[in-house]
């Protein structure tokens, strides 16, 4: 019989900075911020942490632990799926925990998304990025007609997506209220006090047809980490832990081009979701919240179909009369996501999916929170999931 | 130049790609297809998803197809671009099968339709040539 990774492993601690529009702090100090808290928070010594998981292109395993004074480290890995990575990097946590190769995993991530990535006459230098696949496609194939930006490449799925099922904008802004919503709740959100109502979704400038400026997310500075542990060892540290049920993730095809794609809308997490609920033994509409990534609103909606929870072009009614808002039946993104809370590629998704499951919300907290789902969405539509239960 | 088109030639880094750009700059649209399967394909791999040959040329297409999926992009800083909106970058389904990623000229964006017929034409930008696609 297979092993099973369900339940085998959980989530100890979770750390932070503030998420800003502007600062003058490198990424990597911000990184080492929030990691030093997530270790705090777990009850752990730095010294305790043995893997690593830093995101791709900002930082190494090395030079974090020579950061944190961490002199043994038996496993690092890094997941190459842009804003899938934190999510996928779950499931790589639990695997290295699960069998042994490490006690306590260190996933972190950190950026200057606003500051860093467009020039800014008043940005602090950082160093430049790393290598990454997607930029030399994007480079060598959209930029030369001028669609280089993930709000225009994703508009090519959006668009089919609306013509072939008639999606009124209405679906996506509901996706946009319900964010701007809860965010309202959310200290750390920069949307909170910028209440956006459907009226002004819908009169929001267009950027790149379907979507329009509140389709997109927010251009955030911040950083976060997540520390993972056996489930063994999870019960005698300092918080609940949050156990992880199942993980998956999985790519389109090809991955690293959308144009030559003949279903536009089989994303990554079509693949990834059905191997996560197995795992999990759970069916989709078991869970009691969603934390799905949402970089744009139409890729919400695309992957509620991959989840399925429900079929194909029918999200436009999923997320119909407050369903996917705190009161109604599968609350999103309860922080406010990408679009209103801030941009760590996710990692905030991770966090309050943690903090719901530990009851441990504050003014977000939902009433019933038993089990959970955060997941990615990176590069051209990779996907990953993590089910998370208290 | 006869006319200003949102089109950039790219400076490519890696050899298969910035090959696909130079043959087009005798006006011809190709793309690689299988020696051994027939299989045309795009963007340009080493290796044939479908039968693993690694035996391809660069074979001219009949340049027709159709409007696979399309954004009217309305807000773009970066020069050329900048004050070409708003423009209209469609994925292009080719009759031989492939599909790429290129921008539609003489048309009106809100008149653009999935599955409307296109054909290719060759126009210079700034630093070469590039296909494009107007309605067939």
């Amino acid at each position: 019989m297979p092993l099973s990774l369900k339940d085998q492993a959980a989530i100890v601690g979770i750390g932070e900075t503030d998420y800003m529009r502007g600062t003058k702090r490198t990424a990597m100090d911000q990184m080492l911020e929030a990691a030093q808290k997530a270790i705090a928070d777990a009850g752990l010594e730095p010294q305790d942490i043995d893997g690593i998981i830093p995101p791709p292109m900002y930082t190494i395993a090395e030079e974090v632990a020579a950061n944190l004074g961490i002199d043994d480290v038996s496993f690092s890995t890094t997941m190459h799926m842009g804003g899938a990575s934190p999510t996928a990097a779950i499931g790589a946590a639990a695997l290295a925990v699960a069998t042994g190769m490490a006690r306590h995993v260190l996933i972190v991530l950190g950026w200057n998304g606003f500051s860093a990535i467009r020039p800014r006459p008043d940005a602090a230098p950082d160093r430049p990025w790393g290598i990454q696949t997607l930029m030399p496609m994007v480079q060598d194939f959209y930029l030369p007609y001028g669609a280089f930006m993930p709000v225009q490449m994703y508009s090519w799925l959006a668009m089919r997506y609306v013509k072939l099922y008639g999606v009124p904008p209405e679906a996506a802004g509901a996706v946009w209220v319900a964010c701007n919503k809860h965010a309202q709740l959310n200290e750390r959100a920069l949307m909170k006090g910028k209440v956006v109502d459907m009226a002004a979704y819908l009169n929001a400038r267009p950027l790149s047809d379907p979507m329009r400026r509140y389709d997109a997310c927010l251009e955030t500075d911040g950083a976060c980490a997540v520390v993972i542990s056996s489930a063994e060892r999870a019960r005698d540290l300092a918080k609940p832990p949050v156990y992880i049920m199942g993980v998956g993730q999985g790519r389109p095809n090809p991955g690293d081009d959308i144009a030559a794609r003949k279903d536009l809308l089989h994303i990554g997490l079509t693949h990834g979701a059905p191997r996560a609920f197995a795992m999990a033994g759970i069916a989709p509409h078991d869970v009691d919240f969603l934390q799905i990534y949402d970089c744009f609103t139409y890729v919400v909606l695309l992957q509620m179909e991959a989840l399925g929870l429900c079929a194909r072009g029918e999200a436009q009614d999923f997320v119909k009369d407050g369903a996917i808002e705190r009161t109604g039946r599968y609350p999103l993104n309860t922080h406010g996501g990408l679009l209103c809370e801030a941009h760590v590629w996710g990692m905030g998704h991770i966090l309050e999916a943690t903090r719901q499951l530990r009851g441990a919300a504050g003014a977000t907290q939902l009433a019933r929170a038993e089990v959970g789902l955060v997941t990615g969405w990176g590069d051209m539509g990779d996907g990953s999931i993590a089910i998370l239960r208290r | 130049m006869s006319e200003i088109v949102p089109g950039l030639y790219p400076s490519s880094s890696d050899p298969l790609n910035r090959a696909f750009w130079e043959q087009c700059q005798d006006g011809v649209l190709r793309l690689q297809r299988c020696d051994a399967c027939g299989l045309f394909r795009h963007i340009p791999r080493t290796t044939c998803p479908s039968c693993g040959s690694h035996a391809w040329n660069w074979t001219p297409v009949c340049g027709d197809g159709t409007v696979f999926s399309y954004t009217v992009i309305r807000e773009n800083y970066m020069p050329p671009f900048q004050g070409l909106v708003p423009y209209v970058v469609a994925v292009v389904k080719l009759t031989e099968g492939a599909q790429l990623a290129a921008a539609l000229l003489d048309v009106v964006p809100e008149q653009v339709t999935l599955d409307m017929p296109v054909k290719v034409v060759v126009r210079d930008v700034q630093g070469g040539k590039i296909p494009f696609f107007i309605p067939a």
